[in-house]
């Protein structure tokens, strides 16, 4: 490549945004999903600590319940 | 093909196939720009401008097998309302829409020196301006539709209808009188390129798909988990 010819410059613009543009789309896409991932697992960790919380609450009136009176 | 189309199928494929799909990427875009800088000559009436060509032809390809694969998600996803499909052309809009976005822009720095002018209304030039327009309205639909059955319906009608323009893209050159040349790589007789020019360009058209490949793979990965994330928000609202 003769970096001296003439429109050198056209050619470099092409590659510069080229390359600004593909990297910018693959960091895009990774961000994207990174976030849908960290979304979901938040929730999932929500969820699983609602139902954690609620069977810790729920076993001491379970066990009364099913204590034989004497 | 039905098999590996169920979204958690997909996830345990997809994830397997992402780091291989990256590498090949990674090595066809090595290849390609050795050949693109270094290996190819300069044209003898071009001069150095001809570089331009091996990243703007790919990227046009690129925005027309990128809306095509939209089109064909959308059919499925209108007849079969097969879950993936709809994440599938989701997923692919913007990818194509910078596809095409470079093809409009390279072409231009391309243009400038060679016909004289960043930008003509020529048929080629203008039905590929009315893709990028389709790319940004099919996206505003996904965007502005809460409801995402409804979303998808109206998306992929709006697919079928815009996808009336490829064709007129592809042969613009030969329909209406324009500055574009007719086509030089697929054609009945052979390609009518010299091979130090051609080999360059199908590297480079090759290392394009690669990225396709991988980024629509990430990016329907996202889409799944997009929606996981919604259903369970509505979940949590409903409880």
């Amino acid at each position: 490549m003769d970096f001296s010819a003439d429109h050198i410059g056209f050619v470099a613009a092409a590659y510069a945004l080229t390359g600004a543009v593909l990297v910018g789309m693959i960091l895009a896409v990774v961000a994207d999903l990174r976030a849908q991932r960290s979304a979901l697992a938040q929730l999932e960790d929500g969820h699983t600590g609602r139902r954690r919380r609620a069977a810790r609450t729920e076993e001491p009136s379970t066990a009364k319940a099913e204590e034989p009176s004497t | 093909m039905q098999r590996y189309a169920n979204p958690t199928r997909f996830m345990a494929l997809s994830g397997a196939l992402i780091p291989y799909a990256a590498a090949v990427t990674v090595l066809l875009f090595g290849a390609g720009l050795y050949l693109s800088l270094v290996s190819a000559p300069a044209d003898y009436q071009q001069g150095e401008t001809v570089r331009i060509m091996f990243i703007h032809v790919p990227a046009a390809w690129m925005a027309l097998f990128v809306y095509t694969t939209i089109a064909g998600a959308s059919v499925v996803a209108l007849i079969w309302r097969h879950p993936l499909a709809d994440a599938a052309a989701r997923s692919a809009a913007p990818i194509g829409a910078c596809f095409t976005f470079l093809a409009l822009a390279t072409g231009s720095l391309w243009g400038k020196p060679m016909w004289g002018a960043w930008w003509v209304w020529d048929a080629r030039l203008t039905s590929v301006l009315v893709l990028f327009l389709l790319y940004l309205g099919y996206i505003a639909i996904w965007q502005t539709i809460d409801e995402p059955i409804r979303a998808a319906r109206i998306a992929a009608i709006v697919a079928l209808v815009g996808f009336v323009n490829v064709p007129i893209i592809k042969f613009s050159v030969e329909w209406w009188n324009s500055l574009h040349q007719p086509a030089s790589v697929l054609r009945m007789d052979g390609p009518a390129i010299h091979s130090s020019i051609l080999v360059p360009l199908l590297v480079m058209g090759l290392a394009y798909t690669a990225l396709f490949i991988t980024l629509h793979l990430i990016a329907m990965r996202s889409e799944i988990l997009r929606r996981r994330v919604r259903n369970l928000q509505l979940a949590r609202l409903d409880a």
